[in-house]
């Protein structure tokens, strides 16, 4: 039983909105959140703050946990003044890389019951087309319609922006996977036909309903967005099968060099894709696949003789070296395209509002952001915020959460919250070459000092391009650091020029459809 | 020119034997592969070197060693494992093999040896020491020079022998010292086979000191040599491509010693994730749980330090028994 005297003490550093919303349960308990802590919590292995990890402290330090003390009162009377640790700053990272596990090994996390296509399957996808229209067939490694992200809505964008013009037929895997699928003789397909539910088709149906579009509409064209989940040598058939306009193949990521698709050696650091027989690729959890891997999609590639279609130059740079593949390409932007021309920001005032954007994953830097707030607690020369959708919900007093929905009908919602809420700062700090980044164009268009990691993704260019002296790239987490601690941050985001942006919103694959009317298409293969 | 390879093990580290094989395959596909067994199989468990790509198997009873059961009653499994490492050697030279290396069984191969082979066309002995630079922080001076002062300048986790007068004069003193002295005695100036081979420089002229940082990287030198992995896919150590990583302590313990050194770079954690992650692939299947066949007496009771220390004096005194193995129970006196 915790006495008062140990109740008063951990109370005053015991943060009550972390513990309760990284444990919920909590309240059920009807007993206040650090008595909680202090009576079972530790022992249940829960950490009274963010800046506090009771399993590592206990694991770190025997004799605390012989004497069976409450760790965190240890800490906060004798431990911090011993020079003890509180935390394992590389603790996320390492549970991270314990975790990290081949592709094939995670499958079995994703298996669902597939129900085999009814036998009019091919007749009643077959209404859903709309006569004297040319096609489209776009494939990708989900339902756009029912999942939500960068992928899907570059393909949501793409088949509204042509429904009006074209049979917009899109394929996924009926049973998603993490990597390439291992069929080489079936394969059932999900389809959607105009984005309404098309059932699933198997490959014999797949292959009747193009060579019905084929009679009646011409060649389609096709649309690689993503294979994950898709077997190539499938793709390959299903595609040779019938005459077929020009084919675009989509470097969303670097998913046709590794099936770590943003090219995480062990889920925790870029590896630049070095070659498959690399010593890296042999310590890495992806790299007994790799060889495999990129030869089936290199089939793939080399049949069909795809345009690439890169969403920006520092994609399509990391994708042919990572790849080994050159073939004709292009670059578009796939969402927004920043443009300048906006007002000057007023000079900011102390303290610094300092944001993350985004998804709190580890790819995405958010462990680096984490400690950086954790570590200035009490800094009153920075408050810290994290825009992202409700779902990710609160993260303790560090770290301010600002709830965030950026729909297609309001593109703009994450950057005016961040002018709502005064963002001075941006930490982008991606550990991958992101293909392309919203955030970080959305951060700009908000008039946002970028603070971000040197990498050769587009985050970089887009710095360069269009926050040049508004920015700054650093390498790694303790240059993030002493930016911030040495006050030298507050000192370049006051003498820069920050101005007030826009976005406008571009069309994806559709801008390259659009200048290439499909009738020429048509007439191509006729 | 045949060039063989060797390490020595119970059973209970084949499996890290079996990655060490694995991983010099790749690396030297034309070495002969030779492995000292330094156990017998349980009731039940078929061993099969083949399969385990081992091209000659010695068991230790097998090596010579006169009144073996009694020799090696002496020693616990780290003293017995090493022990057995000069009559090896000598067994493999004897064959006429021209370059001999051996690897402990804890090791990994990452890259081939090249330095260490060339420079057995110049030398007849390769070593390789613990430290290469002097530490000149405080705790790793105390952790990894005086460590050194305690245990060898060498680690003998690694060392290759050219089939030369020297190389085999070395091979044959070594084996000698081993025989009589192979013992876990640190105050009493001795560990293993290793702190004797202090005296390899002076004694064997023609040795060589291999300072290349890929050779023989493991927690005592990791303050002076950061593990790195570059966008080529190169794992450095250094600054050069690491040739073998020495997995020792990669328990709790070591993992602190390896953190302390790490300097935020992730290569040393997932290098360490690698090799357990591969370890659990080759378990060994069907060996009974903490088995030594010279760790107990034929009854299953288990032998204690003090039996062995009490052996080993009756040695000294020339009455000891013949197969100590048979007796029942504790030797030491009550």
């Amino acid at each position: 039983m915790s006495n008062e005297y140990e109740l008063c003490t951990v109370r005053e550093y015991f943060d009550k909105k972390y513990y309760l919303s990284m444990y919920p349960d909590v309240v059920l308990h009807e007993v206040e959140p650090v008595f909680h802590y202090c009576e079972y919590g530790w022992r249940e292995g829960r950490n009274p703050s963010a800046d506090f990890d009771t399993t590592f402290y206990l694991e770190r330090y025997d004799d605390i946990r012989a004497a069976g003390i409450n760790p965190f009162y240890h800490y906060i009377v004798a431990g911090k003044s011993e020079g003890r640790v509180a935390r394992d700053r590389s603790g996320a990272l390492k549970h991270r890389l314990a975790h990290a596990r081949p592709q094939r090994e995670v499958v079995k996390d994703w298996m669902i019951e597939v129900i085999p296509p009814a036998n009019d399957a091919e007749e009643k996808a077959a209404a859903l087309l709309i006569e004297g229209r040319p096609t489209v067939v776009s494939v990708s490694h989900d339902d756009y319609r029912v999942n939500f992200g960068g992928v899907q809505n570059v393909i949501a964008d793409e088949q509204g922006e042509l429904s009006d013009e074209v049979n917009y037929i899109h394929l996924s895997p009926a049973q998603p996977l993490p990597k390439l699928s291992d069929e080489i003789d079936d394969f059932i397909f999900s389809v959607r036909i105009n984005s309404a539910e098309a059932g699933r088709l198997d490959l014999d149906q797949s292959q009747r309903l193009l060579s019905r579009v084929v009679a009646s509409q011409g060649a389609p064209r096709w649309i690689i967005h993503h294979l994950m989940g898709h077997s190539p040598e499938i793709l390959t058939r299903l595609i040779g099968s019938q005459p077929s306009g020009k084919i675009f193949f989509w470097a969303h990521d670097f998913f046709a060099a590794c099936e770590s698709y943003a090219l995480l050696r062990n889920d925790i650091a870029y590896c630049a894709g070095p070659p498959p027989d690399s010593m890296a690729c042999g310590i890495c959890v992806h790299g007994r696949e790799r060889g495999e891997h990129m030869a089936r999609i290199r089939g793939l590639l080399d049949t069909l003789s795809p345009t690439i279609v890169a969403p920006s130059r520092a994609a399509l740079r990391v994708w042919e070296r990572t790849t080994g593949c050159h073939f004709e390409s292009v670059v578009v932007n796939p969402g927004e395209l920043f443009v300048s021309a906006g007002e000057p920001r007023p000079e900011p005032r102390l303290p610094l509002r300092v944001g993350f954007i985004g998804t709190r994953s580890f790819h995405k830097g958010w462990v680096s952001f984490e400690d950086l707030a954790l570590d200035l607690a009490g800094d009153r020369r920075y408050c810290f915020y994290a825009f992202s959708s409700e779902a990710e919900g609160a993260h303790g007093s560090q770290i301010e959460h600002v709830s965030v929905r950026v729909t297609p009908e309001n593109r703009n919602a994450m950057v005016d919250a961040l002018l709502i809420h005064g963002i001075d700062v941006v930490v982008s700090w991606s550990i991958w070459p992101e293909t392309y980044c919203f955030t970080v164009h959305e951060a700009i268009a908000a008039g946002a000092f970028i603070v971000a990691r040197f990498g050769e993704g587009n985050v970089g260019d887009a710095i360069k391009q269009f926050a040049s002296d508004c920015s700054v790239e650093l390498s790694c987490d303790a240059d993030l650091n002493h930016l911030f601690k040495s006050g030298k941050l507050v000192t370049i985001v006051r003498d820069s020029p920050r101005r007030y942006g826009a976005l406008v919103p571009s069309m994806g694959t559709a801008d390259l459809i659009d200048t290439n009317p499909m009738a020429e298409l048509s007439e191509e293969v006729a | 020119m045949r060039t063989a390879f060797f390490t020595s093990a119970s059973f209970a580290y084949l499996d890290r034997a079996r990655v060490l094989f694995q991983t010099l395959r790749v690396a030297h596909p034309d070495w002969e592969i030779w492995m000292c067994m330094v156990d017998e199989e349980p009731a039940g468990f078929v061993f099969d070197p083949e399969a385990d790509g081992i091209d000659h198997l010695v068991w230790a009873r097998d090596l010579g060693i006169p009144n073996f059961l009694s020799w090696a009653f002496q020693h616990d499994v780290v003293e017995l494992c090493t022990a057995v490492k000069g009559a090896m050697l000598c067994r493999i030279l004897d064959e006429g093999i021209g370059k001999v290396i051996y690897l402990d069984p804890d090791i990994a191969v990452f890259s081939p040896l090249a330095e260490a082979v060339d420079l057995l066309d110049r030398h007849s002995i390769v070593l390789t020491p613990h430290q290469i630079d002097p530490d000149t922080d405080r705790a790793a001076i105390m952790d990894n020079e005086i460590g050194s002062l305690k245990y060898g300048i060498f680690n003998l986790g690694f060392v290759a022998v050219a089939n030369t007068g020297e190389g085999r004069r070395f091979a044959e003193w070594w084996r000698d010292r081993l025989l009589d002295f192979c013992f876990d005695d640190v105050p009493g100036g001795l560990f293993t086979d290793q702190k004797w081979c202090n005296h390899v420089p002076v004694f064997f002229p023609s040795t060589a000191i291999l300072r290349h940082k890929g050779y023989n990287v493991a927690s005592w030198n990791l303050s002076q040599r950061k593990l790195t992995i570059n966008s080529d896919g190169d794992i450095l150590s250094g600054g050069d491509v690491l040739r073998f990583y020495h997995f020792t302590k990669v328990t709790h313990v070591g993992m602190i010693m390896i953190e302390r050194y790490s300097e935020g770079e992730t290569a040393i954690f997932e290098l360490v994730k690698w090799y357990k992650d591969t370890l659990r692939r080759h378990v060994v299947e069907g060996l009974p749980p903490r088995w030594w066949k010279y760790g107990i007496y034929d009854s299953g009771q288990p032998i204690s330090r003090e039996d062995r220390l009490a052996h080993r004096a009756a040695i000294g005194a020339k009455h000891a028994a013949l197969n100590p193995f048979a007796s029942e129970g504790s030797l030491a006196p009550a």
